[in-house]
């Protein structure tokens, strides 16, 4: 009900964000949009926008957090694609784009249907292939068993990729770095080695955290923990 | 025989040919006019059976030193004849100016005298000396050598630049000479000077020639860049440096070949050589009547346009060329934008670039090619496509335009219209330049943590709805198939619905004063309903037959109770004139009260 109430006021204030975009003050727009992530509101119209004017005030990795975010909500959006792509070319390390070009290809070829729809069609299916085992088991039905198996099939391409792309895109928890350049440490804390350097907009796996640190598994395979203060979580 | 002997004679004269082609004589020079400090190459060659030839000793040369020579060997096999050059190249320079004269030179080959034709060479005085030619050995540009033995006039390295002020964007040309009076040990290491300010393209190709200073031979080594600066202000191109590895014992001749066997004798030095920075001046380029589409360019360019066809469909794509050409730093171009086109998509589709060195001045040429692609049919005009530059040389603005093309577009046939879609992805995909445009709708919002539904485990009980109620069937199914195939049971589940429809007929003979069909009824209703539960004959059931199959089950009392009524019953349909309303109606109830108790007990 409060949500309902206030949906008109996050309108208007969107859409200042696109007219303040519009008028190139890139920073305040960033500002406005981020406003209204930041009251718990999310859609992929609204990451999306935030990306762009991150983009376009400079701020990469806020621009690439925004994307990715955009992209899980809605994976089968082909500007959120070519924006967070865009991006991307602007990260320093280049790391992102060379990793498991294979696994990388199946998850954009199965994220063109959202996980919820993926759900949508199994309980379709599963609807579909039980109703038509109790047709037949009551004989109003005298069909064979082709159906069975192709809407078995449906069932169970329909439940892996459903798996797949939560695996790759929800289950995971990401992190993108959004400060200039962060050191990527053997431990969580200073004293520890430098691994290597993380540049803005360079996205790596979270595996664990402490309490001022995330261990991150970059695409390069190395693992490091890098300071939460310059990281955003998608 | 005679045939024999004319073969061979054939044969004998053709594989002569070598001997029968005569030996000439040739000199020449590789220009006629030099300035003073210039030198150039005489060449005499010799061709035909040259395979021995005299030392050529240059003695009665009087106004030229000879620097050095060298002989270039060719051997060509044309119509089963061979034929050979040598080609003996002197370098020389002369030793005064004027009209000098190369005189003519007597070489014998095969006991025949060849004689040369002397040459005339016109040697001007350098009045003006060139940035490369000094007549001292300069100081203020030039880095030298420091080394104990090699005298700091026998290296030196020098930087010069053609103009030492000019506009942003406008061609420099530096010079970066290498000096040397005695032969290095090994191949010099070079590196360049700092280009900070400056766009930087080279000027090949480097350059070696020889050259006099102060009286001095010297071996020189050019290369040329040309520099443009980036921004106006003051800037510095840094030092070159050049390290050179010589010997430290002797001067040596730098033309002689004998200097390596020198070299294996003495000691080596490193000697590393700086020339000077050399500041340059980069005037802004003039604000007023600057054109709108001014974009930066400097130099003198031309502008052409070119469209593959004048004739097409909706949808059919037309190429446009742009092509810029001129001298001045093509790359740094910023080609200028089509006018607007309403009823055109268009699409940049390449950028080329051809770049020249004329005379080592950086020009070139630059072609664009849009795509357009006619939205609607009709005759439209494209408008000249403007471009300006600035000429450092008139120091104004000038803008060149093409011709306006005209170009007639018919209505699209099936061909153009699928195509499309593909050519627009694509172009597009090239040219990315900026990230694609906001969203005008937040679209659907959710809360926070707005995690897909199968993220909750819970939605998946949602799946388990459709097998549930798969189940149900299957149980529903399994029971009818049982009662189907079960006579005993199917008899015991209809019984009491078959026992009431019998009462309630009962009934109704009852309220219609029918004494004796009421009785009927109702004995039949009870001896078929314990018929029907203990799936019995209902025909021949005595009060003996019941007790003995119900066989205290269900109990005694309502099987006597049964008995009871029967008797009752039977009573009635005998003796059926006492029969009174009241009486039969407490028979009817007690034994629909009877079924509902043994229903209970099943």
């Amino acid at each position: 009900m409060l949500f309902a109430s206030s949906q008109a006021g996050i309108n208007e204030d969107f859409q200042n964000g696109v007219k303040l975009y519009d008028q190139g003050d890139f920073q305040s727009s960033a500002r406005q949009f981020q406003s209204i992530i930041d009251k718990g509101y999310s859609s992929a119209g609204l990451y999306y926008n935030a990306g762009c004017a991150y983009f376009k005030a400079g701020k990469l990795g806020q621009a690439i957090a925004n994307f990715r975010r955009a992209q899980r909500l809605a994976p089968d959006d082909e500007d959120i694609q070519a924006n967070l792509k865009f991006a991307q070319l602007f990260a320093v390390d280049k790391v992102d784009q060379t990793h498991s070009l294979l696994k990388d290809r199946i998850t954009d070829y199965l994220g063109i249907i959202s996980p919820n729809n993926y759900f949508l069609i199994t309980f379709i299916a599963i609807v579909l292939l039980f109703g038509y085992l109790a047709l037949r088991r009551i004989g109003y039905l005298r069909a064979g068993n082709i159906p069975v198996v192709i809407l078995a099939l449906v069932v169970v391409v329909s439940v892996s990729s459903m798996i797949w792309v939560l695996d790759e895109n929800y289950l995971v928890k990401e992190g993108v770095i959004v400060a200039n350049q962060t050191d990527v440490l053997s431990g969580p804390g200073q004293d520890f080695e430098l691994q290597f350097e993380g540049h803005e907009g360079l996205r790596f796996e979270i595996l664990d955290e402490r309490s001022n640190y995330y261990l991150g598994l970059f695409a390069n395979k190395l693992k490091g923990w890098v300071n939460k203060s310059d990281v955003v979580q998608i | 025989m005679w045939r024999r002997i004319v073969i061979s004679t054939l044969l004998a004269i053709l594989s002569s040919g070598v001997v029968l082609a005569s030996v000439t004589v040739q000199a020449s020079v590789s220009q006629t006019r030099i300035y003073d400090n210039q030198d150039l190459e005489y060449t005499i060659s010799i061709s035909g059976d040259v395979n021995n030839y005299p030392e050529i000793d240059l003695d009665n040369m009087k106004d030229w030193d000879v620097l050095s020579s060298g002989t270039t060997r060719n051997y060509t096999w044309i119509n089963g004849q061979s034929n050979q050059s040598v080609d003996i190249t002197y370098r020389l320079t002369p030793r005064s100016s004027g009209t000098l004269t190369i005189p003519s030179q007597t070489i014998e080959i095969d006991g025949k005298r060849h004689v040369t034709k002397s040459l005339q060479v016109q040697v001007l005085k350098s009045s003006q000396p060139q940035p490369q030619a000094r007549a001292t050995p300069p100081q203020g540009q030039r880095g030298s050598a420091s080394a104990d033995n090699v005298g700091k006039d026998d290296l030196f390295l020098e930087a010069s630049v053609d103009k030492d002020t000019v506009y942003v964007n406008e061609q420099i040309t530096l010079t970066i000479k290498f000096f040397r009076d005695v032969q290095p040990l090994q191949t010099p290491d070079y590196s360049e000077p700092t280009w900070t300010g400056f766009w930087k393209e080279d000027l090949p190709p480097q350059r070696t020639y020889a050259q006099r200073v102060n009286g001095q031979n010297y071996h020189v080594n050019e290369i040329k860049k040309a520099l443009f600066p980036t921004a106006a202000g003051t800037h510095t191109i840094g030092s070159a440096t050049i390290a050179v590895v010589v010997s430290e014992r002797s001067r040596q001749d730098p033309f002689s070949v004998f200097n390596n066997f020198n070299s294996l004798f003495g000691r080596s030095k490193t000697v590393t050589l700086h020339s000077d920075p050399i500041s340059v001046v980069a005037i802004p380029l003039p604000e007023k009547s600057q054109p709108k589409n001014f974009s930066g360019a400097v130099g003198h360019f031309t502008i052409s346009s070119k469209v593959d066809k004048t004739k097409v469909e909706v949808n059919e794509p037309i190429t446009l060329t742009l092509k810029i050409n001129g001298t001045g730093n093509v790359k740094s171009i910023v080609p200028p934008d089509l006018p607007d086109l309403p009823d055109f998509r268009s699409y940049e589709a390449s950028d080329n670039e051809k770049t020249e060195r004329v005379n080592f001045e950086l020009g070139g040429s630059r072609s664009i090619e849009h795509v357009l692609i006619p939205k609607r049919a009709g005759n439209y005009t494209l408008p000249g496509v403007q471009f300006s530059f600035f000429d450092p040389k008139s120091k104004s603005y000038q803008t060149v335009s093409t011709k306006p093309v005209a170009v007639e577009v018919t209505p699209a046939s099936e061909r153009f219209t699928s195509s499309l879609q593909n050519l627009q992805t694509n172009q597009l995909d090239l040219t990315a330049k900026d990230i694609r445009y906001l969203k005008s709708d937040i679209g659907e919002l959710h809360g926070k943590r707005s995690d897909p539904l199968p993220t909750k485990p819970l939605a998946f009980l949602l799946y388990l709805v459709p097998v549930v109620g798969y189940l149900v069937v299957v149980q529903q199914q399994r029971r009818r198939e049982k009662l189907a195939s079960d006579l005993g049971l199917r008899r015991l589940k209809r019984a009491r619905k078959m026992a009431e429809k019998r009462l309630s007929e009962a009934k109704q003979h009852l309220q219609g004063g029918e004494a004796e069909k009421f009785y009927a009824e109702t004995h039949k209703s009870l001896i078929e309903y314990f018929a029907d539960r203990f799936n019995l004959p209902a025909h021949g059931l005595t009060e003996e037959k019941i007790r003995e199959f119900a066989d205290g089950r269900p109990d005694g009392n309502l099987i006597d109770r049964m008995v009871n009524l029967l008797k009752q019953c039977d009573f009635g349909r005998f003796a059926p004139g006492g029969s009174e309303a009241e009486i039969m109606g407490k028979l009817w109830e007690d034994s629909r009260e009877l079924i509902v108790e043994m229903e209970k007990q099943r």
